[in-house]
């Protein structure tokens, strides 16, 4: 026997496979824990999505457990195998097969869809239109060319790309910027003293300090940076740039004027959608909810066609991969938020969990009726 | 047999019409109250569990103390009587807050009488402490924003029957009835020409203004609503409460409202005086000719509050316990077949209780954390009878009342934290989802307790007794069955759900509490059957394997929902924190006596 193929074994052997198990049902409880303290996403990124959960000591970061991401890819690893191998494709065992698969089908699938989907929310008021959705945990940087008559040419760099002593530069960017400071969350409070770091824009009445990332839900990060603007070898100031700061700062170079801000990153609809109408309806003599719905007009950018669609409560409305629902609703004015996702795979939990469940059915009605025949005839 | 079967019967229903009506009709009268018609009893129940967290009410009469009904003393509430105010309904657990209203430490219930004088300072606190992030609050903070939210409601019960001035409400009324028209002429004369000549009608337009205020307030701050529209009674969102009821009146086309006429009218009478019964009487027959079936509906909650058959299985399942344990004793064959039938009474209580929530909220059996108790007690009951008829041990009686009492003490407990029978929050509200998703997970809860109270009797009785390995290795198969069973609905309930949450919120799988609770119950159930089928555990090792799945159920069932719960809240949750903590504690001594008492596999092999 080769080693690989021992290894391979291994890989696909029961104990290997408890193993796993046990080490994901432990990171579970542990990440339920977690939540007592920090926000979901937070303990999504920490605990189920990461390779190994990490805890700081001093300024390192000490792996000490295998995560989320680590054992699910080894649990696939193992049920392949298993199915593979190891589970005995009779008559008798079939429900077994389909449960390993679909089992597969769904790792592979969650993994996959926690790479491509992403969250995004529209908050819109009667009457208000729009064509996009603000995602709610990527921020970029944006760099605004208003020069062009019919449209704006935008340029949109990840934040997370922006690295502290970094340059970047690109031949389609109009100028490069160096990164001096890059912030996973700051502190931005005005100033009587001039701040001498920064040359340019609103930085420069304003003090700066990192502070840690906040790891509640409700709390936003303030991404930001310290960056300074070249261009054909001259410098055009150091600005600070962050997702507090409203409005844009103003970079002139050579007679033009680009505009440059921090914002979530945009998920763009293919339609231009418009709110009609928000209702929210309570149960009769009471302040209890029943239901809340959002009346949208979309009209499509290419057909040119328009159409109402009603979104409400486990009713989202999908097109082209982006599905629609309702989330909450807004204070003050008659106005609605709606949660948009994209998530192109989102058919695949059904079709490995109808597998599965037919699997488990199919296996454990086999063994049941085998034990009420061994009964009978005993 | 036939004979046994209806007198056992007959025997539970026996049971029910023991407890004493002393109903004057006012129970059962039909109130839209919190978004849902129900009987005056409920109100009643509903406002007390939330200012005293209990629904009795003790009052010193004559230097007797004296048991009033909830009805009874919502009524003496909303028609301004001056007992209600002594009554100690407020519950104070907070020592701060105690010390700071010079109320004594040893008691925990307040009246209002004792609290009122520092009313003003409470709500302006509770105002400052509104303003603040949630999860900022302290315990104190917590506690005084508690206490002002019972207060308020208090208040507002003096909106309903009330006059506010010395006379009495129907005297009010009648003048105020009286005054209408008058008053309407007053108001058109002065609205057309801008002054009034008398100063005698100058003073009744003005008395007339007085009234509207009046009412203006009430109907804001009454959330008792008696009043259908005659015209459509079953169109709920027209309901009225007594202020804009009698706002309505100067509507000129308005001529009169018979049930506001008739509880009017009986404000002036003590419930139990023979004109109060018949104008309760005359009173209910209105609702019951203008509301058809509703009124049914109410009318049956009025029954299941009055005759709980829950109460009464409970006290079933516990004579049953120590029926079986008698008969494990001195195994007299008679006994069992007693505690056999009682058994089945039991559990057609439980499940009468049950039928009559379903159709009384027209809804699925689970539909909150109380409802899911007597379910999962009720389905593990079935399971435990047929266990019980296909391996004959004579423990599945005994372990179905253990499971029954267990389950309904918790849901007696539960029901002091809120309706029962409440609204759906908006997003939960869907048959489809709570019929499928909510039974199929509340299933494999079933299971898995089912299976770790099998595993903790075949613990205990090895431990006690030298028990045969015929009937070891028989409650082993049924372990495993049951944990298989479990696996299956509770993968099927996790899939459901997150099929409900990838409907309602987009995602199908988020990570959240109560979505990692029930993953960890498939997980340990897939574990269990892999360390069983890699032969790391036997026959014991598999028992103490779902005595830990107690634990794990009793984590995605209760414990997720307790995360947020800080150490120091005085309330319900931190008594509910406690006893599951105590509870795992158990499990686990459980789970050390079977480790200690003797090497576990050596006994198979």
């Amino acid at each position: 026997m080769t080693l690989l193929w021992r290894f391979i074994l291994f890989l696909s052997s029961l104990k290997f496979g408890l193993f796993s198990l046990s080490c994901f049902f432990i990171i579970v409880l542990v990440g339920t824990f977690a939540q007592i303290e920090h926000g979901i996403f937070y303990t999504q990124k920490v605990y189920f999505h990461s390779l190994f959960i990490m805890i700081p000591f001093r300024d390192i970061h000490i792996p000490v457990f295998p995560g989320g991401g680590l054992v699910g890819s080894l649990m696939v690893l193992n049920i392949v195998g298993a199915t593979c191998f190891k589970i005995q494709w009779t008559r008798k065992k079939i429900g077994l097969v389909f449960v390993h698969l679909g089992l597969i089908v769904l790792l592979l699938g969650g993994g996959l869809a926690s790479c491509v989907s992403y969250e995004s929310q529209v908050y819109m008021e009667e009457g208000d239109s729009t064509y996009f959705a603000n995602d709610l945990h990527h921020n970029e940087l944006v760099i605004i060319d208003p020069s062009f008559p019919r449209y704006d040419k935008i340029y949109a760099i990840p934040i997370k790309d922006l690295i502290s002593g970094q340059t970047i530069s690109d031949d389609t960017l109009p100028f490069e910027i160096h990164v001096h400071e890059q912030f996973d969350n700051v502190l931005l409070s005005l100033s009587e003293i001039p701040n001498k770091a920064i040359s340019k824009g609103v930085g420069t009445g304003l003090t700066i300090t990192s502070i840690p990332e906040f790891t509640q839900d409700d709390k936003k990060n303030n991404e930001g940076a310290i960056i300074s603007i070249h261009h054909e070898n001259k410098d055009y100031g150091r600005y600070v740039v962050a997702l507090d700061i409203d409005g844009y700062q103003e970079i002139h170079i050579n007679n033009t004027i680009y505009y440059i801000q921090v914002r979530p990153r945009r998920v763009y609809f293919p339609f231009m959608m418009t709110l009609k109408t928000f209702t929210q309806e309570l149960y009769p003599g009471s302040n209890i909810p029943k239901a809340y719905s959002s009346l949208v007009s979309i009209r499509d950018f290419k057909m040119g066609s328009e159409r109402d669609v009603l979104i409400y409560m486990n009713h989202p409305y999908r097109q082209d991969n982006l599905t629609f629902f309702q989330a909450s609703f807004g204070k003050e004015e008659p106005s609605s938020i709606l949660q948009v996702v994209r998530n192109p795979l989102w058919l695949i939990p059904y079709i490995s969990c109808i597998i599965i469940s037919l699997g488990l059915l199919l296996h454990f009605s086999i063994y049941l009726l085998a034990f009420l025949k061994r009964r009978k005839n005993a | 047999m036939l004979k046994r079967r209806l007198l056992s019967i007959a025997f539970c229903f026996s049971l029910l019409f023991t407890s004493p009506i002393m109903s004057s009709g006012l129970e059962s009268l039909p109130v839209l109250y919190n978004g849902r018609l129900q009987p005056f009893d409920s109100v009643a129940r509903h406002v007390l569990i939330s200012i005293q967290e209990k629904t009795r009410v003790t009052r010193l009469v004559d230097t007797q103390k004296e048991d009033i009904s909830p009805s009874k003393w919502l009524w003496g509430t909303i028609t301004s009587q001056k007992e209600p105010l002594n009554d100690k309904v407020f519950l104070i657990r907070d020592p701060d807050i105690k010390h700071e209203l010079t109320l004594t430490d040893k008691d925990n219930y307040f009246s209002f009488n004792e609290i009122s004088m520092h009313l003003i300072s409470i709500q302006k606190k509770a105002d400052d402490f509104r303003q603040k992030d949630k999860h900022d609050l302290n315990a104190y903070e917590n506690n005084i924003l508690k206490l002002s939210n019972k207060l308020n409601l208090f208040s507002s019960l003096f909106y309903t029957f009330a006059s506010h001035s010395d006379v009495s409400f129907f005297e009010y009324f009648s003048h105020y009835e009286q005054h209408v028209p008058k008053g309407l002429e007053l108001f058109n004369v002065y609205n057309s020409t801008g002054l009034l000549e008398d100063i005698e009608d100058r003073k009744q337009l003005n008395k007339f203004n007085h009234y509207f205020k009046n009412h203006l307030v009430f109907s804001k701050n009454s959330s008792l609503h008696f009043f259908p529209n005659m015209e459509s009674p079953t169109d709920y969102t027209q309901w009225k409460n007594t202020g804009a009821q009698l706002l309505q009146y100067l509507d000129q086309s308005f001529t009169s409202h018979p049930i506001l006429e008739n509880l009017a009218k009986a404000t002036q009478y003590e419930p139990s005086s023979s004109e109060f019964h018949s104008l309760m009487k005359d009173t209910t027959s209105i609702y019951k000719e203008s509301l058809g079936t509703a009124y049914n509906y109410v009318y049956l909650e009025y029954l299941l509050n009055t005759y709980n058959p829950f109460i009464y299985a409970l006290y079933l399942y516990v004579l049953i316990i120590l029926m079986s344990l008698f008969y494990y004793l001195i195994q007299n064959e008679k006994l069992f077949s007693y505690s056999k039938y009682l058994c089945y009474a039991a559990f057609l209580l439980h499940t009468i209780g049950l039928g009559l929530r379903m159709l009384i909220q027209g809804r699925p059996p689970v539909t909150n954390l109380y409802s899911s108790a007597i379910f999962i007690g009720w389905v593990g009951i079935i399971l435990a009878f047929i266990q019980e008829k296909i391996f004959k041990h004579k423990i599945g009686y005994f372990i179905a009342s253990i499971l029954g009492s267990i389950t309904l003490i918790i849901a007696y407990h539960l029901s002091f934290q809120s309706d029962t029978l409440e609204q759906m929050q908006a997003v939960l509200d869907s048959n489809f989802w709570l019929s499928t998703h909510v039974v199929t997970i509340t299933l494999g809860y079933s299971g898995t307790y089912l299976a770790g109270l099998l595993g903790t009797f075949y613990i205990l009785y090895t431990f006690f007794k030298k028990s045969s390995p015929v009937l070891n290795k028989e409650l082993y198969t049924m372990v495993y069955g049951i944990i298989c069973f479990s696996l299956f609905f509770s993968f099927i309930g996790t899939v459901l759900g997150g099929i409900w949450a990838d409907q309602s919120w987009g995602r199908f799988w988020g990570w959240d509490p109560k979505e990692n609770g029930a993953l960890l119950i498939v997980l340990w159930n897939a574990i269990i059957l892999h360390s069983r089928l890699a032969g790391i555990v036997k026959e014991r090792g598999l028992m103490l394997m779902v005595i830990f799945g107690n634990i794990v159920t009793s984590f995605s069932w209760f414990g997720v929902n307790m995360l947020g719960v800080g150490l120091h809240s005085y309330g319900f949750m931190e008594s509910a924190f406690n006893a599951l903590i105590f509870y795992c504690i158990t499990q686990f001594v459980i789970i050390l006596i079977g480790v200690q008492s003797g090497p576990p596999e050596k006994l198979n092999r």
